[in-house]
C-alpha cells in the first residue's frame, strides 16, 4: 500500500484530475473501485487542496462540478427515454427508471463524498457559512444554497446537481405520476415492488433537500404533499356528498371514519411522517367540516335514542364525537348544548314521574342520583368522558336540582335533600347502606344552589334528631357533617359541629352535675337529664314559653339553675318546655303504663292527684300555658283517651272555656308504652326560627345572606381598601358561591347600606370605585 | 299516687348576659365567637367591664394592648375587669 505523502508539492492538476476523474465517473455509478485505486484517489485530492504553490482545491471542485452536471444530465436521458411530460400514467416505466437511477446516483454521491473528505473537511468547511448565519440571513449571497454551491460539500453539491439537472426537468411528469400512483393506491393496495417504486420516488424528494437547513422539505411539499392534497380534497369531497346522498348520517359518519383510517393509513405508508396532521386535516375538512349542518341536525334525536339504551345510536354519538372534536369547540358546541338539554329533559321527566306524596325527598334524591348515574355512564362510555360533557352534565343536575315548579317561588331541592339525610339518619339500623345513602346524597346536594337554605333544613332536624335522641349512630352523624364541610367549608357546618359539641358538652355536665348532688347531699326523686345548648347555634324557637310546672318536675330544674349560675357566671339560662320530656308511671290504671309527653302534659296529668276533674281554664293558668300552644299540648292527651273532655270544652279559645278535662281512670292501652306527641309551633310564632315552610325559610335565609353579603363585603374591602364595583361583585359572588348564589341587586344593596353605615365610600371623582373607610 | 315522675329530661339554651348582642370591637354577635377563635362558648368567654360594657375576651385584651389609655372602647371610661 502506497504511503501518503503529507508534504505540499507541485502537482499538474490536468494529469491529476483526468485520473481522478475516471474513480469519480466509477463511483458516482457505483461500479468497483480497488481498495488501492481508492486510497491513491483520496491522496490525489489531498495533494491537489494542498498543492504548492497555489492550492488546487477550488479548480477540483469547479471540475467536479462540471462532471457531475454532466453525469446526471446523461442519467436524465436514462429516466426520460421517450417518455411523454404530460401524462400521469404511472405504470409507464419512468418511475421505475426514475428510482434505479436515483438509488444509484444516491449511494455513487455519498461515496464521492467520502472520497473528497479531505476537500470538504478543509477546504468547504472553512468556506461553510454557519447555519446560524443561514438562518437568520447574516450573508444574503448564501441564503440560498444553490446559488453559490461552493458552500455545499461534494456529496450535498451533487445532490443539488440531480435536482437541478434532473428532477426540475421531470418535475410535472414525476407530480403527476406519484400523485395519480398514491390515488390509485388508496382504492386498492398497489404490489410490493410498485408500492416500494412509489414510497422511494417519494422519498428521493425528501432526502434530496434533507441537507438544507431552511425549508428541507420545499421539493417534498412542492412535487408531491401540496399537487396530492388538493387532489385528495377533491376526491373526498365526491365521496362525502356521494356518502350523504346514499344513506342516514349513521350511515355517513360509518364510512367517513373507515375513509379517514384508510387515508391516515395511506399516508403514512407512503408520506412523510410530518404530513399525516395535513393529511387529516384535509380529509376533515372535506368529509366533515363541509357537511357540519347535516350532522348536528341528527344530534338530538341520535342523543334521545342513546339515552333511551339504543346501541346502534351510542355508536353513532361515539363516531359524531370522534369526528367533531378535532375541529374544535365550535364544532362541538351543538354536541355539547344538545346532550345538556337531553340530560335536562331527561331529569325532568324523571322527577315529575307518579311517586307516593309522602316519598317526595327520596323520590327526588334516587331521581337526581340515577338521572346524575345514567348520564355520567352514557357521557363516559361515549364521549371518552371528555370535560365539555363533563360541564354539560353538571349544568344539566344543576339545572333540574335547583327547577322551580311552576307557581313556586323557590327551589324544593333544599328541603328535600335535607329530609333525605334525615330519614336515613334517623332510621334505626333498618338500612344496611343508610351509609352509602349518605355518601351519594352528597352529589345531588353539591348541586343545590341555596346551600344556606339546606343548612337550615337539616340543622332543624339535626337538632330534633339530638334532643329528642332519634340519631341511628352519632358516628354517621358526625360522618355527615364531615362530608358537608368537605363539600363546602367550615363556615358552612359550623354551626352543626356547635350542635354536635353540646351533646357531648351537656354529657359532661350531667356528671358533674350529678355529683354536686352527692357532694351536697341533695337528690331529685326522680331520673333527670337535661341538656344545655347554646342559643346562637341551635334553631330553636318559642324558648321563653313561660311554664309553672308543678313541684315534682320543677325541683330538679331549679336546682339546675343553682348550679349552672355558679359554674358558669355571665350566662342566662331559658327552659325550652316544649322540647322538656318527662317520663311518667300510671298507677290509677289496672296495668302501669310509661307516658312520655312534654314537660306541659306531665304537670297537667300530675293536676290529677287530688282530683279526677279539672277545670280546663284554672288547670291552663295554673300551669301557665299560653293560649297559643295550649291546644296542642292537650289534645294529645284527649286522643289518646287519658284524658276526657266535659261539658263545653274549646281548646282553640281556652280564654272562654267553660270546659272541664276528666282524668280517664278506666284507660286501657294494647301498648304498655305511650309517647305523647306534640305538633311544632306553627310558622310565624316567636322569632320565627321555627318556622317550618320552604317560603318562611327563603324570607329568613334572604336575612341571613344579607348579614352574610356585608360581613363578606367589608372583609374584602378591608383588604383590598380600594376596588372597582365590578370587581367587587365578583369577589363577593365567588365567596358567597359555597352556599347560595347572591343576586346582584342584593350585593348592591348591602354595599349602599354599608356606605349608610360609613363603612365604605364611593372613592372621590370615580363613578365605579369604593373605597374602604377604616 | 295517681302518676308519679319516672324521669325527666330538660332543654334548656344559654346565652350571654349582655347589654348588646354584639361585641363592640369585632361586631361579631355574642352568640358566635370572635374573630380569631372557631368554637364560641368556653374557648371564647366574654368579660365585663365596672362600666358595664361587655367583649370577647380575647377581643378587650387585644384591644387594650394598643391603647396607650387602659379605656372601655365604647364609653371611654377607665377600664376594669368585673368579675360578678
Ligand atoms: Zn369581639
Ligand atoms: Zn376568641
Ligand atoms: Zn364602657
Amino acid at each position: 500500500m502506497q504511503v501518503m505523502s503529507l508534504k505540499p508539492r507541485n502537482v499538474d492538476f490536468q494529469e491529476m484530475w483526468a485520473s481522478l476523474k475516471e474513480t469519480v465517473a466509477g463511483v458516482v455509478a457505483l461500479q468497483a473501485v480497488e481498495r488501492g485505486v481508492w486510497n491513491t484517489r483520496f491522496s490525489d485530492v489531498y495533494a491537489l487542496c494542498v498543492a504548492h504553490p497555489e492550492p488546487l482545491a477550488d479548480r477540483l471542485y469547479d471540475e467536479t462540478r462540471n462532471f457531475l452536471e454532466e453525469h446526471v444530465g446523461g442519467l436524465l436521458q436514462r429516466v426520460q427515454r421517450s417518455a411523454p411530460l404530460e401524462s400521469s400514467d404511472y405504470n409507464d416505466g419512468l418511475l421505475s427508471r426514475y428510482v434505479s437511477a436515483w438509488h444509484e446516483y444516491s449511494q455513487g454521491v455519498a461515496y464521492l463524498n467520502s472520497l473528497y473528505s479531505y476537500l470538504n473537511l478543509q477546504h468547504v468547511k472553512r468556506q461553510k457559512v454557519s447555519d446560524a448565519e443561514i438562518i437568520y440571513g447574516s450573508s444574503a449571497t448564501v441564503s440560498c444554497p444553490e446559488h453559490d454551491s461552493r458552500q455545499l460539500e461534494v456529496g450535498e453539491l451533487g445532490l443539488v446537481t440531480w435536482e437541478r439537472v434532473l428532477v426540475r426537468p421531470l418535475a410535472t411528469a414525476l407530480s403527476s405520476r406519484l400523485v395519480a400512483a398514491l390515488n390509485a393506491a388508496r382504492d386498492s393496495s398497489p404490489d410490493p415492488s410498485t408500492a416500494d417504486t412509489l414510497r422511494s420516488a417519494i422519498h428521493s424528494t425528501v432526502h434530496v433537500q434533507a441537507f438544507r437547513v431552511r425549508a428541507p422539505l420545499s421539493l417534498y411539499v412542492e412535487l408531491v404533499l401540496e399537487p396530492f392534497l388538493a387532489a385528495a380534497s377533491a376526491h373526498h369531497s365526491r365521496r362525502a356528498a356521494h356518502l350523504l346522498a346514499e344513506g342516514d348520517v349513521s350511515h355517513f359518519m360509518k364510512y367517513v371514519l373507515d375513509g379517514l383510517e384508510r387515508e391516515l393509513s395511506l399516508a403514512r405508508r407512503f408520506l412523510h411522517s410530518s404530513s399525516i396532521e395535513a393529511v387529516r386535516a384535509c380529509y376533515e375538512q372535506a368529509c366533515v367540516e363541509a357537511h357540519l349542518p347535516a350532522l348536528h341536525a341528527d344530534i338530538e334525536r341520535l342523543l334521545k335514542e342513546a339515552s333511551a339504551g339504543s346501541i346502534e345510536r351510542q355508536d353513532d354519538l361515539r363516531r359524531m364525537y370522534a369526528l367533531l372534536k378535532p375541529l374544535g369547540a365550535n364544532a362541538m358546541r351543538p354536541l355539547v348544548d344538545a346532550a345538556h338539554q337531553q340530560a335536562v329533559r331527561d331529569g325532568i321527566a324523571l322527577l315529575d314521574a307518579e311517586h307516593p306524596k309522602d316519598e317526595a325527598h327520596s323520590h327526588f334524591v334516587q331521581a337526581m342520583l340515577s338521572l346524575h348515574h345514567k348520564y355520567s355512564e352514557l357521557f363516559s362510555d361515549v364521549f371518552g368522558g371528555a370535560q365539555p360533557f363533563v360541564g354539560a352534565l353538571d349544568k344539566a343536575c344543576s339545572a333540574v336540582v335547583n327547577r322551580r315548579w311552576s307557581g313556586e317561588s323557590c327551589a324544593r331541592a333544599p328541603e328535600l335533600v335535607a329530609r333525605y339525610c334525615d330519614a336515613l339518619l334517623r332510621r334505626r339500623a333498618a338500612d344496611a347502606e343508610a351509609d352509602d345513602k349518605l355518601a351519594a346524597a352528597i352529589v345531588v346536594f353539591k348541586y343545590v344552589d341555596d346551600k344556606d337554605v339546606f343548612q337550615k333544613h337539616y340543622a332543624r332536624a339535626l337538632a330534633r334528631r339530638l334532643i329528642h335522641q332519634l340519631s341511628a349512630s352519632m358516628e354517621q352523624e358526625e360522618a355527615m357533617i364531615n362530608r358537608l364541610k368537605a363539600a363546602c367549608g367550615y363556615e358552612f357546618t359550623n354551626k352543626l359541629h356547635r350542635m354536635f359539641t353540646d351533646v357531648a358538652v351537656s354529657a359532661d355536665l350531667n356528671a358533674k352535675f350529678q355529683q354536686h348532688l352527692r357532694d351536697n347531699n341533695l337528690t331529685t326523686n326522680s331520673g333527670f337529664f337535661i341538656q344545655v345548648l347554646q342559643a346562637g347555634a341551635w334553631p330553636l324557637g318559642g324558648a321563653m314559653a313561660p311554664l309553672a310546672p308543678p313541684a315534682q318536675l320543677e325541683r330538679p330544674a331549679r336546682l339546675f339553675e343553682a348550679f349552672y349560675r355558679a359554674s358558669f357566671s355571665g350566662r342566662r339560662l331559658a327552659w325550652l318546655h316544649h322540647l322538656c320530656t318527662g317520663e311518667l308511671r300510671t298507677k290509677y290504671t289496672q296495668r302501669m303504663y310509661h307516658l312520655s309527653g312534654t314537660t306541659p302534659q306531665c304537670a297537667l296529668l300530675l293536676m290529677f292527684e287530688n282530683a279526677d276533674v279539672v277545670s280546663a281554664r284554672e288547670a291552663r293558668e295554673t300551669l301557665q300555658v299560653s293560649e297559643e300552644a295550649w291546644s296542642r299540648h292537650v289534645k294529645p292527651l284527649l286522643d289518646a283517651g287519658l284524658l276526657t273532655a266535659k261539658g263545653d270544652l274549646r281548646l282553640e279559645s281556652p280564654e272562654n272555656d267553660e270546659g272541664e278535662l276528666a282524668l280517664n281512670l278506666s284507660f286501657t292501652c294494647k301498648r304498655t308504652r305511650i309517647k305523647l306527641t306534640c305538633a311544632a309551633a306553627p310558622p310565624n310564632q316567636g322569632t320565627g326560627t321555627n318556622s317550618g315552610t320552604s317560603s318562611g325559610e327563603t324570607a329568613h335565609c334572604d336575612d341571613d345572606r344579607k348579614m352574610y353579603l356585608q360581613a363578606a363585603l367589608v372583609r374584602i374591602m378591608k383588604q383590598r381598601k380600594v376596588l372597582r364595583h365590578t370587581e367587587l361583585i365578583q369577589e363577593v359572588v365567588s365567596q358567597a358561591r359555597g352556599s347560595f348564589a347572591p343576586s346582584v341587586a342584593m350585593i348592591k344593596k348591602c354595599i349602599e347600606a354599608l356606605i349608610d353605615k360609613q363603612y365604605l365610600e364611593r372613592a372621590p371623582g370615580t363613578l365605579d370605585t369604593y373605597s374602604y373607610l377604616a | 299516687m295517681k302518676v308519679t315522675v319516672k324521669s325527666w329530661t330538660g332543654v334548656a339554651t344559654w346565652r350571654w348576659i349582655a347589654n348588646d348582642d354584639n361585641c363592640g370591637i369585632c361586631r361579631m354577635p355574642f352568640d358566635s365567637c370572635c374573630p380569631d377563635c372557631k368554637l364560641p362558648g368556653d374557648d371564647c368567654p366574654l368579660v365585663w367591664g365596672a362600666c358595664s360594657h361587655c367583649f370577647h375576651i380575647h377581643c378587650i385584651v387585644k384591644w387594650l394592648h394598643s391603647q396607650p389609655q387602659q379605656q372601655c372602647p365604647m364609653c371611654r371610661q377607665d377600664w376594669k375587669f368585673n368579675n360578678k
